[in-house]
């Protein structure tokens, strides 16, 4: 059995765009985010059914990931993952309330993988759009594709097995899937691991240190998708695969590229709970093609050379 | 409008003026090795072998650095010909021709002359790839 994880979400992605106004209007006039506060060279955006102040800040200069935010629990889970962490031999470190705008003390972790995580118990609560009594089943002025929430994210790391054995063995995450080198020779490959009941709340494949495969959009259902890739095209979006669904999770998916290049993922269809008792699901990797888009069963150049 | 040779093959495609040289391509039906097609994964380089080209927009140093630029590397997917240029796919990659239908003859180069690519529709282009 396993045991919970004090790791809620996913609360924020922090990104680097090229150029911030192109940026402001992919995410909030294609994908339908809230710009909630702006500074110079800085955006900081929401959707419309988040609870927190914000879900992605935007950078402007360069390109890829800055790091990541996970709201946890409460403070007795930090400084349990602060130990965690660092008999593990992973750098830690403390931040101040302030330090990132609306979001309180945190714990920051530098994984083996060079990735930045900072993990917080606080963020200011600003509410979703239909709010907390009697709410509409979604606001009405919602723009282009409405994107839900941020679900997850896929990043790349040389060694997948390390970072798997981190995330369970300090932050309780749980594997739901993972492909192996073959079912004789378990060498992991990439893992789809959960704090909660969704399928994966943070992914990972082998790849290079420090870089950002994705980070997805959760949408209603396959209808949505489709919807969304109507979008993508009358707003010129690159679209990298899609609609299509993904073996691994059974989730309907879009994987499509912002204005600077950075991958984000529509995605819809909670393919199952993963609850104490799920068993890992394992994928050889002479299959992780159809796990990975499950109808064309053959990855394009991209899937496994686009990083930011 | 500047026209573009792409080796090894030795084909020329005419570009329109402010054009990319891989929405260029894709609308002579050409296809290469392309990765975001926004300037972010830096898979879509080709060495620029003669000419000048302009960046329509900033270019990430992580992704095209100052010593690459100056050894002629250049990110096809950002990079906007200013004069006539000639350019040479990453080893391992080849041309591909997707609208062989138009061009049944495939040793005639499209856009000699600037006559070959079907781009009788100006203005944005949406099948870059």
């Amino acid at each position: 059995m396993g045991k919970s994880s004090a790791v809620i979400r996913l609360g924020y992605v922090h990104l680097r765009v090229t150029d911030l106004e192109e940026a402001r209007n992919h995410y909030s006039n294609t994908l339908g985010m809230e710009v909630v506060h702006e500074e110079p060279g800085r955006l900081y955006l929401k959707c419309w059914d988040e609870w927190d102040h914000h879900s992605l800040v935007l950078e402007e200069g360069g390109v890829g990931l800055v790091k990541f935010g996970y709201k946890v629990e409460d403070d007795e889970a930090l400084a349990d993952f602060e130990r965690r962490a660092q008999q593990f031999g992973v750098t830690t470190g403390r931040f101040s309330a302030g330090e990132n705008l609306k979001v309180g003390d945190g714990l920051r972790l530098t994984l083996p993988s060079e990735h930045t995580i900072e993990l917080y118990t606080d963020m200011e609560f600003t509410g979703t759009e239909t709010g907390a009594i009697n709410p509409e089943a979604w606001p009405r002025n919602v723009r282009g594709v409405g994107t839900h929430w941020i679900d997850h994210a896929l990043i790349s790391v040389e060694d997948p097995g390390l970072i798997e054995r981190f995330m369970g063995e300090v932050l309780d995450f749980k594997t739901a899937e993972k492909v192996v080198e073959s079912v004789e020779h378990p060498e992991v490959i990439g893992s789809w691991m959960s704090c909660g009941e969704s399928p994966h709340d943070l992914a990972f494949i082998k790849g290079p240190q420090g870089k950002l495969h994705h980070f997805a959009y959760h949408l209603e259902d396959w209808s949505a998708i489709l919807r969304a890739g109507d979008i993508f095209s009358m707003d010129d979006v690159p679209i990298d695969i899609g609609p299509t669904r993904h073996g691994i999770t059974r989730g309907t998916t879009i994987y499509f590229f912002d204005p600077s290049g950075n991958r984000n993922e529509v995605f819809a269809g909670l393919g199952y709970r993963v609850q104490h008792d799920f068993p890992t699901i394992n994928w050889t990797v002479d299959q992780l093609a159809k796990g990975i888009f499950y109808h064309a069963r053959e990855l394009n150049d991209a899937f496994t050379s686009v990083f930011t | 409008m500047p026209e573009v040779t792409i080796l090894p093959d030795g084909v020329h495609v005419t570009t329109h003026a402010d054009e990319t040289l891989l929405r260029a391509l894709a609308r002579a039906g050409l296809r290469y090795r392309v990765g975001c097609k926004r300037g972010g994964c830096g898979i879509c380089k080709v060495q620029l072998k003669l000419g000048e080209v302009s960046y329509e927009r900033p270019i990430a140093e992580s992704v095209l650095s100052d010593d690459e630029r100056v050894e002629g590397i250049c990110l096809s997917c950002r990079a906007v010909p200013l004069t006539n240029i000639v350019i040479e796919l990453q080893e391992g990659d080849r041309l591909r021709r997707v609208l062989g239908f138009a061009y049944p003859n495939s040793t005639t180069p499209p856009g000699r002359s600037g006559t070959g690519p079907v781009a009788k529709k100006e203005g944005k282009d949406t099948s870059d790839g």
